[in-house]
């Protein structure tokens, strides 16, 4: 995972180098803050819905977001409005909440057993909500379950409950990207893990319980799924002796008196109003033509659908899009939506067959069949593309997801849940993927394919060296420029000096100041007893330019001249506490003591390169160290004062 | 039954002490029971009755309050014709739903689609409402369209397959698994579908569902066990419940 952190710095270090270091000359302590606020564009963006309660806002952490209204309605069950998405990194264009659903529910769920004797509509003649709405427990939960108001009235009288009747909660999504420079393991590897958003709630229609979830990746795509719980039908009305209408489930007695549970459809079909940006919007289908002379030649051609339509019978490679030719990501593509509908079709129903039909949106046309809304009643999505006369420039899709259940010993109480579902993926939705690494973020378009990173990316923080001698004034500090991932070209860098964090400014015999800069550094007066630092910038044309700041390097204050007086070699003991701290860190006790007394100032603890400082207090000092995944070794160096000589002493550190 | 009994007979059963029984709310002991608490139940808002003056109106999108949605209601259920009658031949049409309309036409505004059934005209009504001036958008009134049964159509229903001449199996069947006559609907869990033949199907009993409001009931023990309910219908519009002939095929 992206340490957040480091992205911010990075977006930090996006101004020019010149900038970073007007900034840095004016003696702002924070990079951040300021420098962040100079690349930042405020984005336009959508307007949050207006929905109180049912406003579902979320951050995954890999830096993607999620908001939308969720509702409980009281056929429908799960309603999601108005959901916007906003990427992790897209700039300009790209940046910010973007719009891309109006509404999404289940429109209809049509049940017929295969004996042709039942048929159940599950959202037109019973319902989702209001007492079929179940509460979510932890056990159905373990996200943040939402609280539903229901009310409805039972004669004369009004009843209401509120129950924990939405879920909200994170997923793993598993491997959200990988990619390996070249074949060495030591060489360069992108890997992230991929996070989503699901919202769910639990419906009982009879026997069956149904869940209605919806994934909402950090990659913008939205996963609508419906998941069949509760039991097998039960009773001899659907167990049948007949085999060609079921399955034989439990005891068998003998062949001929067999009962079979009966088998049956879930044919589900949604409606999604799709609302990409503003303005109108198109559908596109996709058609793919092989070449009998040339079999792997396969030619392809959009076509925009300007009337509604139902999709009889496509071929598996022909794919529809919804596009608004008026929105543009930042590259200048339209923004379009894919509809992925993997699902089979109950084929022998016209109303299922199709996997996608497309009208424009009409506010009667409320449910997939047997419309219950007075403006069109009792009407189908049949009938609603038989009647439209308008062009098709407000889409709604209606997308058939069906489940042929083929009842199974394993389905017996309770039975494990069945999925049913389909996708929307974005395309150009952004002009690049929604969490695309500063390490690629020049990977967009003809770049593809270079190697290196895109920014500078530090490995190891620059070091500074003092040479043999005990530092003082006059010493000459050589700083490197630490280790660096491999860019997509040769970093160049820029040393600045810090004292105590502040850039160091000389005065010239012009009287004129001029900051600090160059691999070294001459230590005067004014540095002793002061943490001095080294602050590398790394750039390249082309490339996002990076900071690493060294481990601070503190020279001793001079000895007073105190006649007679020399300085003796104090003792420098170490001790790793018994008890670790709550999170299991390691504890160091560091102990400066001797014949005059105990030590005094500043003492480094080095680890791996890395270094921190801590202050004596009485001749002591306790540091936390990191929680070792291996044994490692630390260093601790005390650099004398007035009365003792500089000492050093290491321990290791075991897991 | 006459419609007076049967009225209080389903207030009785639904509402004890003010707090309505789930229709299909395993009792507690039942298996898979362990999370069932009791504000799982509706309960009676305030003193149930509708609020006359327009309560505090939430955000455009967001989901109705108990006051709001009883509001209009009462709106909608005023501008109907007195003759109206629900389920339980009160005055009044059966409100089948009250909801948040689609988001084209809540035009940024609080706004309220009711559906109500009148019993005395087998009409469905649906009424747009907007509730910062309490003004009706629009009002339409037909027939043929049956949405999903109220909790009081479905309770009403079963009472009346309890008492049907003759009788519909599921009431043999639970005398059989549990060794006592089914006597009164809440010794039974009950879901209520709405219900209409097939195109050109139905028998010359079940023709006019469709038209005339129906229910087919999914009924289960308190154990969660399911009864066969698959050899009737219930007609709430005539109160009359039709069985099936044996092997009959409800959608032929
Ligand atoms: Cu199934």
């Amino acid at each position: 995972m992206a340490d957040p952190r480091r992205r911010s710095l990075l977006t930090a270090a996006a101004c020019s180098v010149l900038l970073v270091c007007a900034i840095l000359l004016t003696g702002t302590a924070s990079l951040a803050g300021p420098a962040r606020a100079a690349v930042t564009v405020p984005a336009a963006g959508a307007e949050e819905p207006d929905c109180g309660s049912a406003l579902v806002t979320r951050t995954l952490p890999t830096g993607s977001a999620w908001r939308m209204c969720a509702r409980i309605h009281p056929f429908k069950g799960l309603v999601l409005e108005d959901v916007q998405f906003r990427s992790a990194t897209g700039a300009g264009e790209d940046e910010g909440w973007l719009r891309i659903i109006g509404s999404l529910y289940l429109a209809q769920l049509n049940v017929p057993y295969d004996t042709g004797t039942d048929v159940f509509d599950d959202i037109t003649e019973v319902g989702f909500g209001d007492d079929h709405l179940l509460t979510q427990t932890p056990e159905t939960c373990d996200g943040d379950a939402l609280p539903v108001e229901q009310s409805f009235m039972i004669g004369s009288q009004m009843v209401e409950r509120t129950i924990p009747g939405i879920c909200v909660r994170e997923a793993e999504t598993g491997l959200g990207w990988h990619s390996q420079e070249g074949w060495a393991t030591s060489s360069d590897r992108y890997v992230q893990q991929g996070r989503a958003l699901e919202i769910s709630s639990l419906s009982k229609a009879g026997w069956y319980e149904y869940q209605q979830k919806v994934t909402l990746t950090d990659q913008g795509t939205i996963t609508v799924g419906l998941g069949a719980a509760g039991d097998l039908a039960p009773g001899e009305g659907f167990f049948r002796t007949d085999p060609a209408f079921g399955w034989p489930i439990g005891p068998s007695e003998d062949e001929d008196s067999d009962r079979h549970a009966g088998s049956h459809w879930h044919n589900a079909i949604y409606r999604v109003d799709f609302a990409i940006g503003t303005g109108d919007q198109q559908v596109e289908q996709w058609d793919y033509e092989g070449d009998p002379a040339l079999p792997t030649r396969v030619r392809g051609e959009g076509t925009i659908r300007d009337e509604a339509f139902i999709a009889e019978n496509p071929p598996a490679t022909t794919w529809w899009r919804v596009v608004n030719p008026g929105a543009l990501n930042a590259d200048g593509h339209p923004r379009s939506y894919e509809i992925v509908n993997d699902a089979i079709q109950n084929p022998y129903l016209p109303l299922t067959r199709p996997p996608l039909s497309f009208t424009n949106d009409h506010p009667c046309q409320e449910y997939a069949s047997s419309n219950l809304n007075a403006g069109c009643p009792g009407q189908s999505v049949l009938d609603y593309v038989a009647s439209e006369t308008e062009p098709l420039t407000d889409p709604v899709a209606w997308v058939s997801v069906g489940y042929h259940h083929i009842p199974r010993d394993e389905d017996q109480s309770p039975m494990p849940v069945h999925w049913q579902s389909f996708s929307l993926v974005p395309r150009d939705l952004l002009a690049q993927q929604a969490l695309t690494p500063p390490e690629r973020a020049c990977d967009n378009g003809i770049t593809t394919g270079f190697g290196g990173s895109c920014a500078a990316i530090n490995v190891a923080v620059p070091a500074i060296a003092a040479g043999d001698s005990a530092p003082g004034a006059g010493t000459l500090l050589t700083a490197d420029s630490g280790t660096w991932r491999r860019a997509r070209d040769l970093l160049a860098y820029q040393w600045l000096w810090l004292r105590d964090g502040e850039p160091i400014l000389t005065t010239g015999d012009d009287g004129l100041s001029t900051a600090a800069t160059g691999e070294t550094y001459r230590l005067t007066d004014a540095d002793l007893g002061r943490e001095i630092t080294v602050r590398v910038t790394a750039s390249a044309t082309g490339v996002t330019p990076g900071i690493a700041t060294s481990a601070p390097f503190v020279a001793p204050l001079p000895t007073p001249p105190s006649a007679g007086a020399t300085r003796t070699a104090p003792e420098l003991k170490l001790k790793l506490l018994k008890k670790r701290d709550k999170k299991g860190r390691p504890r160091l006790r560091v102990l400066v003591r001797g014949d005059q007394g105990a030590g005094a100032g500043v003492v480094t603890i080095q680890r791996r390169g890395k270094v921190v400082t801590a202050t004596l207090t009485d001749g002591r000092a306790v540091v936390r160290l990191p929680r070792p995944g291996k044994r490692y070794r630390v260093t601790v160096t005390y650099p004398g004062d007035q009365r003792y000589l500089a000492a050093s002493a290491s321990i290791r550190v075991r897991r | 039954m006459p419609r007076h009994l049967l009225a209080s007979a389903v207030a009785a059963a639904l509402l004890v002490a003010g707090s309505l029984v789930l229709l299909w709310t395993p009792s507690p002991g039942a298996p898979g029971n362990g999370n069932a608490s009791s504000s799982d139940q509706f309960e009676v808002a305030g003193d149930g009755a509708l609020p006359a003056k327009r309560p505090p109106l939430r955000e455009p999108g967001a989901p109705l309050s108990t006051a709001e949605r009883g509001y209009a209601i009462g709106l909608a259920l005023a501008s109907l014709p007195d003759s109206g009658r629900d389920v339980l031949d009160e005055t009044r049409a059966e409100v089948l739903a009250a909801d948040l309309p689609t988001p084209d036409v809540r035009e940024d505004r609080r706004r309220v689609q009711v559906t109500a059934y009148d019993y005395a005209e087998d009409r469905l009504h649906q009424i747009l409402l907007d509730l910062p001036t309490g003004r009706i958008i629009s009002a339409e009134a037909l027939t043929g369209v049956q949405p999903p049964p109220s909790t009081a159509e479905t309770q009403v229903a079963l009472d009346l397959a309890l008492t049907a001449m003759p009788t519909p199996a599921f009431v043999d069947q639970f005398r059989q698994l549990t060794g006592a006559p089914l006597l009164a609907a809440d010794e039974v869990r009950v879901i209520g579908a709405a219900w209409a033949p097939e195109d050109g199907g139905g028998s010359s009993a079940t023709r006019t569902c469709g038209t005339e409001r129906c229910v087919q009931l999914l009924v289960a023990l308190p154990s969660g066990q399911y009864l066969s309910t698959d050899d009737f219908v219930v007609n709430l519009s005539r109160r009359v419940v039709t069985l099936f002939p044996p092997g009959g095929r409800r959608h032929g």
